[in-house]
């Protein structure tokens, strides 16, 4: 029995990880419309901030939000000199070359800055453990599964209850629409992108304790999140915390109950599940035709 | 005669005694032509950091050889590089442009088993290949002729690890977790042979996709199991320091080992002292580097400002070996009379002297039990392999 709980423990706290990461790629597809390939790379950016800074003797816990607003900048330069020139109203195809080609520019450079070999962050947390009940969690998974809560849950009251919440929300529904009752779609845009990316470098300087950090640590990134992302339905924030903390809380049960070998498999069978029969994804909407 | 005539005359005069100076003088040019020697290494990706270790220590061995006045009547040695990208279609392509382009006459370089499984199929029966560090066996294992390897194997140095943790560390259970590739099934395969024979029970084996970056619960698990010892098969720098972190946080285990030739200072670095206590095993030891190495590693420090690596030593054994055979052999391109100069000779190196035995593999004269102590390596045992 405590193994069971210890696994469903270790499955949840694993799962608000993948929240984080998954969060900022959901909130780009459902508002700008962009499946952004380049997402592992912001991640790794993210990563290498909170490292830069913390090996200047900043604190681990300051470090983690400069780190976020690092990329918060090199994304909205982005969005500013490629993003809003290719893609906004393009096709998925184009979103795709685009932002892959983003994506490995940014490994390139990490490998050109930093070199290919891995490099510690360290936290002030370190490998230390809390225990409950003959349960333990490791306190720097307890302090991201606090911290993606406190993030998901901030944006969504923030989209709910803020006017320019609204507006993203709007233009997430029907660009045209929004734009015809007058609200800065172009703007909106940009807000949803470069918060998108932010998400991803906070959860690259959140998990950089956990995972050390690499040039390419954000491919694996990109694939949870993508899972995740499918899972929980394309565009719905509550869907990529569901969809995070499900396949979470399955990969360890199957880890500790049925096999470690074809555990990658099961979240590519949950996907192929969701796609065949419930495409939008466990709490996504039908997606309606964009414009 | 016109002056102009005069001048055409003269030119075609001069034309001919140079045509007559360059045949008289061509076989003594060809005789000073450098030996180019082909280097494929990862010089991008990845495994860049391991592709310029070996650049460094190819360029330091040709530096003595051209020094001591070159091969075969003093042509000097040439090297020429080629980034083979850590991947094998990377690897094949830098040795066919090596091999045409590059007109070189022996191929070496290697640090991945994969990699180096596929350029083999390009030089296979063509030409010389010297394999410096990748250590799966399925290399030498195809009976290529011309093909030698300088490191140990997988098996080799799992039969040497795995003799000192049945002998001396006893343990009464061992669980097993290492990355699904086919370096670390070899290790596997040892493993269970070798706790079968000196009845230890291997309470479980988990292997895991290249892809995982969380073992909380794989180690949730094993911990459940209340092993002896943990033993870890893992040669992903990045990966293995993020393990060793997830099972410090678990509390660790008894004895804890990492398969042997993997643990490397790009492991220990990111790993930030949770190594520390963890056995493993290597060929290598630039801190006691026995009677042999010692000039070797000294004379490397001086010029380099740094210890020499295991990847250094390989490839500069490598470049050695190349040389002296072909030097022995009186040939730079009869492969058949060279190959059969590796295999009956005994070649120095800093390590002692090194054999080659019929499927061109060399067994490391020394293997050394190491732990990792304060964020380092440090030796435990010496053993003597012969």
């Amino acid at each position: 029995m405590e193994l069971f709980v210890q696994t469903l423990v270790n499955g949840l706290v694993l799962g608000a990880g993948y929240a984080v990461i998954a969060v900022g790629l959901t909130l780009i597809f459902g508002i700008v419309g962009i499946a952004n390939f380049a997402h592992g790379a912001f991640f790794a950016m993210g990563g290498y901030a909170s490292y830069l800074l913390t090996a200047r003797g900043l604190n681990y816990f300051v470090a983690v939000p400069l780190a976020a607003l690092i990329v918060v900048a090199i994304g909205a330069f982005i969005e500013w000199a490629i993003i809003r020139r290719s893609l906004y109203g393009d096709s998925h195809h184009g979103s795709l070359i685009v932002t892959f080609a983003l994506g490995q520019a940014g490994v390139a450079g990490l490998i050109l800055l930093f070199g290919p070999d891995p490099l510690p962050v360290t936290s002030p947390l370190g490998q230390s453990t809390m225990r409950f009940l003959g349960i333990f969690v490791t306190s720097q998974r307890a302090f991201i599964f606090i911290c993606s809560i406190v993030v998901l849950g901030a944006l969504g009251l923030w989209l709910q209850l803020s006017v320019k919440g609204q507006q993203v929300i709007a233009v997430a529904q029907n660009a045209r629409g929004a734009l015809y009752s007058g609200i800065d779609v172009p703007w909106i845009r940009t807000i949803a992108f470069v918060l998108g990316v932010g998400a991803a470098g906070l959860a690259g300087a959140l998990l950089a304790p956990i995972s050390t950090i690499f040039p390419t640590m954000g491919h694996g990134a990109l694939i949870v999140g993508f899972t995740v992302v499918i899972l929980g339905g394309m565009g719905s924030i509550p869907g990529a915390m569901f969809g995070a903390l499900l396949i979470g809380v399955a990969n360890a049960l199957f880890e500790t109950y049925v096999s470690v070998s074809w555990t990658p498999a099961l979240g590519w069978g949950l996907v192929i599940a969701t796609l065949l029969f419930r495409p939008q994804g466990l709490l996504g909407r039908v997606q309606q035709h964009r414009h | 005669m016109k002056k102009s005539e005069n001048w055409s005359l003269l030119l075609a005069t001069g034309a001919l005694v140079a045509a007559t100076v360059q045949i008289a003088f061509a076989p003594a040019a060809m005789a000073a032509d450098p030996v180019r020697i082909g280097l494929a290494l990862p010089l991008s990706g990845a495994a860049a950091s391991y592709g310029h270790d070996s650049q460094r220590g190819a360029g330091y061995a040709a530096d003595l050889i051209n020094q001591r006045g070159g091969i075969l009547n003093g042509r000097k040695l040439e090297l020429v590089f080629e980034d083979e990208k850590g991947t094998p279609q990377g690897g094949v392509a830098a040795v066919q442009k090596l091999m045409s382009v590059g007109r070189v006459k022996a191929i070496t370089g290697g640090t991945n088993s994969s990699v180096v499984l596929a350029e083999s199929s390009v030089t296979k029966g063509r030409m010389l290949q010297v394999n410096a560090g990748a250590q799966a066996d399925a290399i030498t294992e195809q009976g290529s002729p011309w093909l030698f390897q300088i490191n140990n194997t997988v098996s080799l140095n799992s039969e040497s690890f795995n003799a000192y943790i049945v002998k001396t560390l006893k343990p009464k259970t061992v669980a097993y977790m290492g990355e699904n590739s086919e370096f670390n099934k070899t290790v596997l395969e040892k493993l269970k042979e070798s706790l079968k024979a000196a009845g230890i029970e291997l309470l479980s084996t988990s292997t895991y996709d290249a892809d995982t970056n969380d073992f909380t619960s794989i180690l949730t698990k094993i911990k459940a199991s209340n092993p002896d010892m943990l033993y870890v098969a893992d040669a992903y720098p990045a990966r293995a320091a993020q393990l060793w972190k997830q099972v410090r946080q678990i509390g660790g285990f008894k004895i804890e080992v990492m398969s042997p030739g993997v643990v490397t200072s790009g492991m220990l670095k990111p790993a930030d002292g949770a190594m520390n206590g963890v056995y493993t095993g290597e060929i290598f030891m630039a801190t006691d580097p026995g009677p042999e190495g010692k000039e070797f590693v000294d004379n490397y420090q001086k010029k380099f400002n740094i210890l020499p690596g295991k990847g250094e030593l390989v490839i500069f054994e490598s470049i050695n070996l190349i040389a002296a055979a072909m030097d022995k052999a009186g040939t730079d391109s009869d492969y058949a009379k060279i190959s059969k100069t590796i295999r009956e000779g005994t070649w120095p190196s800093p390590r002692g002297q090194l054999k080659f035995d019929e499927k061109g593999r060399a067994r490391a004269p020394y293997f050394y039990i190491q732990r990792v102590e304060n964020g380092n390596i440090v030796q435990v045992e010496r053993v003597s392999s012969h």
